[in-house]
This record gives structure tokens, sequence and C-alpha cells, in this order.
């Protein structure tokens, strides 16, 4: 152990950049094993520099964890505080990639045998979305709903970036109805229904609570495509041009009402 | 009060406060030396800030073996040279300061055996100290120096044979 | 200053009526509002909450009607609302679902954002816990956690449905030391079945009973209603609304004067038990 320490005048001057190379390096050498010497030049180091570099040592490690998606959603243009919104409660998240590998398991089940389990596939699909919008009101982010709707945050904007965890779904159910469906165009069929269902799934939600609009409209959609079999003989049925006209019709709506709604009263949504 | 390598292991388990201690223990000092040797103070308080976030980080794989100052330091210096590396512009080098009478705390901190060591190193040019300050005072590798130092690598090591050659000569 | 003016403010679920004309004006300080379950506690705290909406009524917060939509934004950015159900999203640290909150409170610059994180957290004594998952707190700490997420941005009113629920005797000492402070400058609601907490840091206080304002005053007004119906007697009278046996053996009534009672010095808790005791004679008997 050392017994020599550094002197004030020393430290100071070291601190100062008035000291000489050899004699510097020989107050570092020291400092680097020297506990009071350390401490002792503290005076003369530069406290507000010290201050801010420890404010950004506490920031840095506080920085909650960032998701691909989010990071995704970032690097697309989303404000970080908007992808955290749209990610962060996100407490399905892994019932979500859960739900996508059962979609592909299933589209690679409907390659093998072909023709019903495409039918099928076209008959779950549309209710995707609508699971999406559920999941993005989960139990999990349900639990703070008198939280949120306390907060001054443009309700129609939360809702909607909520949603945006449904898109890579939306997406992933039409690469997957490509692969499964003869022809691109059969495959695009489910899409406006599904989306129909997403949006009167969000009007709904609003009316009657989350899992009574969920479940609602899922039963419908179920004995739309049954009735529709019976009555033409044909799943295909439930995708008829007029099913397509309507499913355009509310999804319009649903967008237009967004808008105007978002301009009027931003806070009744 | 804990030591240093106590605190260390406080913060492997994640205690914020261990943390702070150790940045109040240590902090100052590596401000101090990291301004030696870079004048701008956004890449100090930078380099600072990243060490104690490393630290954190790291904690968990500090083996106890040797001080925890010294390991500090090794993280402090290369933090700071990535810094350097990314900045588009060079950070000046803090200048080396005029010659210093000798005074009685020289007589203490200078051994007079170390005398002539002392006086050959503050001989040198700028650019010379510079490189045996990165090599031999601060540990770092050739590379590691020629990225502080923002000198090709070749430089570093023809200036270090330089500063090797004029030692030995004014230690003869 | 007002900042809570209601006036006739009714609310209905249903064929229920859980609000009934209540007018109520509130400034500075702490406001304790006591009742049994069910006497609409929490539908009052929700529409001071801008959550739920008066069928009927005048309701005014902060200067501004709590049912104008522009307005309920700009009173929602000054107001700090802990909820009586509080619910967690699973997988987030304490730090990160008050970060969340905060974004939600408008707060978008990250740096300063963190900052009122890291001091509302300061203030519920939270700070060593910032980084573990909420899920892993114990029930006291997630009581902590609301309230610290009710204090981002500093509002200057906070509803606190039930505070103190879950909370041991030292944490509620110490909550009510914070509510006390933060009560020196803004409008505090706290509601509460407990009469010893509005005893203790309520110097107003409104007793809730079938949704109407059964009284409206200070704690020592509320012991005085009780004044003269308060006895203690060796034997059990039938006619009593409430009896207890107290630590020296000897029977508290409340009611009418059973025979050979001497009159004892009201609590709270008597006028409260009037207030809303049920008009059947109640027994409770505790050794």
């Amino acid at each position: 152990m050392t017994v020599w320490h550094a002197d004030d005048a020393l430290l100071a001057a070291y601190a100062g950049g008035g000291l000489d190379q050899a004699r510097a390096a020989s107050v570092e050498q020291h400092l680097t094993g020297c506990a009071s010497c350390r401490a002792a030049i503290a005076p003369h180091a530069d406290a507000a520099l010290i201050a801010r570099a420890w404010a950004g040592t506490v920031d840095r490690l506080d920085r909650p964890r960032t998701s691909p998606f989010e990071r995704l959603l970032i690097a697309l243009g989303l404000s970080p505080s908007a992808a955290r919104l749209a990610t962060g409660a996100s407490a399905a998240r892994r019932a979500w990639v859960a739900g996508c590998v059962l979609v592909a398991g299933f589209a690679i089940a409907a390659r093998e045998m072909d023709g019903p389990m495409a039918l099928w596939f076209l008959t779950v699909a549309p209710l995707a979305p609508l699971t999406g919008v559920a999941l993005a009101y989960g139990p999990g982010v349900f639990s703070m709903h008198e939280v949120v709707a306390a907060a001054p945050y443009p309700r129609l904007r939360l809702v909607l970036l909520r949603c945006l965890p449904v898109l890579p779904m939306t997406v992933l159910l039409l690469v997957v109805g490509g692969l499964v469906l003869p022809g691109t165009a059969g495959a695009a069929l489910w899409l406006l229904p599904g989306l129909a269902l997403a949006a009167l799934g969000l009007v709904a939600e609003r009316l009657v609570g989350v899992q009574t609009a969920i479940g609602g409209l899922a039963a419908l959609w179920m004995g739309g495509v049954a009735s529709a079999r019976i009555t033409t003989g044909s799943v295909l049925g439930a995708f008829s041009p007029t099913v397509q006209l309507l499913s355009s019709a509310i999804v319009l709506g649903a967008v237009c009402l967004a808008l105007v709604g978002a301009r009027r009263t931003r806070s009744f949504w | 009060m804990a030591d240093d390598a106590a605190l260390i292991g406080s913060i492997a388990r994640g205690d914020r406060d261990a943390l702070a201690t150790l940045y109040s223990r240590h902090a100052s000092w590596l401000q101090v030396r990291l301004r030696r040797r870079c004048v701008d103070d956004d890449v100090v308080a930078e380099a600072l800030q990243e060490t104690f976030v490393a630290a954190w980080r790291g904690a968990g794989r500090w083996r106890g073996e040797g001080d925890v100052g010294a390991w500090l330091w090794g993280i402090a210096i290369r933090r700071m040279i990535d810094l350097l590396a990314k900045r588009p512009r060079h950070c000046p080098l803090a200048g080396v300061p005029d010659p210093v009478v000798a005074s009685a705390e020289e007589q203490v901190l200078v051994r007079v055996e170390y005398a002539d060591v002392a006086t050959a190193l503050n001989r040198l040019s700028p650019d010379l100290v510079a490189v045996v300050q990165a090599t031999v005072l601060d540990g770092l590798t050739t590379r590691e120096a020629a990225r502080l130092l923002q000198i090709p690598q070749g430089t570093v090591k023809t200036r270090m044979a330089r500063a090797r050659l004029l030692l030995r000569e004014a230690l003869s | 200053m007002t900042d809570i003016g209601l006036t006739e403010v009714s609310k209905s679920y249903g064929r229920r009526r859980v609000l009934n004309r209540v007018t109520l004006d509130v400034g500075t300080g702490v406001l304790g509002l006591l009742g049994p379950n069910g006497a609409g506690k929490t539908t009052l705290m929700r529409v001071l909450a801008t959550v739920a909406q008066a069928d009927a009524g005048r309701v005014e917060l902060l200067g501004r009607d709590a049912r104008d939509p522009l307005a309920q934004v700009a009173i929602r950015r000054r107001l700090g609302y802990v909820p009586q159900e509080t619910g967690f999203p699973r997988g987030f640290t304490a730090f990160e679902y008050v970060d969340y909150v905060a974004i939600l409170k408008e707060m978008t610059d990250r740096r300063t954002r963190h900052d009122e994180v890291r001091r509302v957290l300061e203030t519920m004594g939270l700070t060593t816990h910032a980084r573990r998952r909420v899920w892993r707190l114990s029930g006291g700490m997630k009581r902590r956690l609301m309230i610290a997420q009710a204090l981002l941005s500093d509002p200057r009113l906070l509803i606190l449905d039930e505070p103190t629920a879950g909370l041991d005797p030292e944490q509620r000492l110490r909550l009510r030391d914070t509510i006390s402070t933060l009560a020196e400058n803004r409008c505090v609601v706290v509601s509460t079945h407990q009469t010893e907490d509005v005893a203790a840091f309520c110097p107003r206080l409104v007793v809730l009973h079938e949704g109407s304002i059964r009284f409206d005053g200070n704690p020592q007004q509320l012991a005085a209603a009780a004044a003269g119906r308060v006895w203690r007697s060796e034997q059990r009278d039938p006619g009593a609304r409430l009896a207890w046996r107290t630590s020296d053996g000897r029977l508290r009534q409340v009611g009418s004067p059973p025979p050979g009672a001497t009159l004892v010095e009201p609590s709270i808790e008597d006028g409260y038990l009037l207030l809303v005791g049920s008009s059947e004679p109640v027994v409770k008997a505790t050794a």
C-alpha cells in the first residue's frame, strides 16, 4: 500500500492541465490505485459535467426496451411515443405470434389437401382482423381502461394505434391466402369482409363492450357463411359481389366517421 | 462502507444505489483524466455516461480480479475512442503544458532515480508524448492508440519507435 | 377558488339510481368521501374523473363544463386519477407502466417525460423498484404505483378512489403524509370506507349514502351529530341501533338510551353509523 498521497496543489495543477507529461502520468498512475486521492480530486473536477453525465446514465438505464415491431413502426415514420402506445401494452404479444404461426401452419396443411381446406381458410380468415382488434383491447390493456379514459390523449388516435398490430396479421393472411387459393384474386376475397368486421368491432366495442362485440360479430359471420352454404351450396356465396360491396361501404363509412370525428371532437372517441 | 468490489456485486444484482455510490467515487477522477485527453466536453460527458452504463450491464461479468478503478478506466478510454471515431471532426488533444519548474512536489513524486526519465519524457515532442501516453501509460493497443490520436497505425508504430530511441539516448 | 362544482347531479344505471341530485363545491385541500359499499362513491369519483358522464345536472371541473368534449381534454390535462380497480398490463416494469401513462398524458419529449416519471416514482418511494415487473410488486407497491401515475404532470385535481385499500398501517401513515402535502396547493378528493382515514387527514368530509349526500362538514361536526345518542351500559338494549362490547367489558350502544345507561362522548364512527346505519337494529359483538 502506498503511504504517499498527492497534495491538493498537485491535484489542482493536474486537473487544470498545468503539469508536465511525466508528472501528470505519475499522478494518473497513482490515482488508478488510490481511493483517497480519487476522492480528493473531486473539487477540481467539472461538477456540472459530472451531474449531466449522471443524468444521462440514469436516462439510458431507464429507457424501456423496444420490440422489433416498435422499431419497425418508428422506422416507418411513427413517433417513438406513438409507437410505444401501439405496441407497448400489447400484453397479447405472445398470443399474437402464436396466431401467426397457427395461420402459417394452417396454410401449409391446406396446400397439402387443397379444395375444402382452402374454403375453410376463407371462412376463418375474415375473423382474423377482428381478433386482432380484440387482442389490441386484450385483458392486459383492458385493465388500464379507467386510467386511459381519464387521460387527455385523443381517443380515436389511440384506438387506431392499438389496431396497428393487426396489419402484419392481415398482410400475412393475404400472402398465405395467395399460396393456398387458386388464383390471386381468390386470396383477396376475405380481405374486405375481414376489415369490415374489424371496423364494426371497433364501433360495437364502444356500445356493448369488447367481449360481446367480438363474440357477437364472430357468431354473425359464421352464421352468414353457414346460411350461404345452405342457400347457394357453396361457402363462396358469403363472398359474393354484394357482400364485397357492402363490406367496402362499411369500411369507407368507418374511415369517414373516424376522420370527421377526429376533426370535430377529438375526445369523443 | 462497502468497498468497490462489493459495490460491483450489488450492481450486478440490480442495485441502483450502488451504481450511484460507484459513480460518486469514480466520476471525478475519470472526468479529469478523460478531459486531459480530449477538450470536447460533450465527448467527455458521453464517454463518462457510457462507462457507467457499461459498468451496470457488465457488472455481472466482472470476475473480481484487479482494481475497480483500473477496470473503469479501461472501459472509459475505449468508449471515448469509439466516440471520437464516430465524430466527423477531429477532437483536438489537450495541449501539452509548458515545462514546469521542478518543485518540492516533484522531489517527492518523481524519485531521484526516475528524475532522468521524467526529464527525458518532458523533452519529447508533443506528438511523441501522446503516443507514449496512449500505448505505455493507458495500455492501449496500437490500433486503439491510432483511433484515439486519429493517426494511422503505421504512424503510431514509427512514433513509438522514435520515442523509444530518444528516451534510450537520453538515459544512456 | 372552486375546482369542483356539482349542481343537482344524477346518474342511473338502468333503473337503479346511483347518484341522486348531488350538489357539491370543492376547493383546495383534502375532501374525504365516506360511504358504505354501493353508496355511489365510485360512480361519483368516476364522474369527477371525466370517465363517467352524469345523466342530469351540471358538472363543472376546474371551471369548465365536464360534458363538453373539448373542455374534457383541458380538464384531463390537469387531472390525476387513481381508479378503484387497478389493472396492469402484464410484462410492464413499474417504470414502463408510468411511462406509458405519461405518453397518454401527452408528454412526447422522451427526456423530460422520463425525468417526470422518475420524479413521481421517487415521490411514492418506488425508485428502487422502478425496473421490477409490475406483477412481481406487492399489493401496497402496486397501490403506490397507481398513485405515482396520478401525480404525473403535477395535476391541479387529484381523484383518489380508495387509495388506502390494501396498505399496511405504516404505508397508510406515509400515504396520509403524502396526500396532506399534495393537498397544500391542489384539490384532492379521497374516497374511503375507513373512518379513521378521514379523521386523520380530511379537514372536510362528505358522507354519501344511497346516492345522496347525507353529511357535509368537518369530522368534529360528524361526531357531534351523534351527541346524546351514544351510551354505555352493562346490558344489551334491544332497541339500540348498534351495540358492541368494548375493551372495558361494557357495551357501547348507539341509538335510544337503554335503561341505566350513561351518555358518552361520540366519535366520528358513531356519527357515521347513525347516518348510514340501516333502520333495523344491527348488533355487533366484539370481545
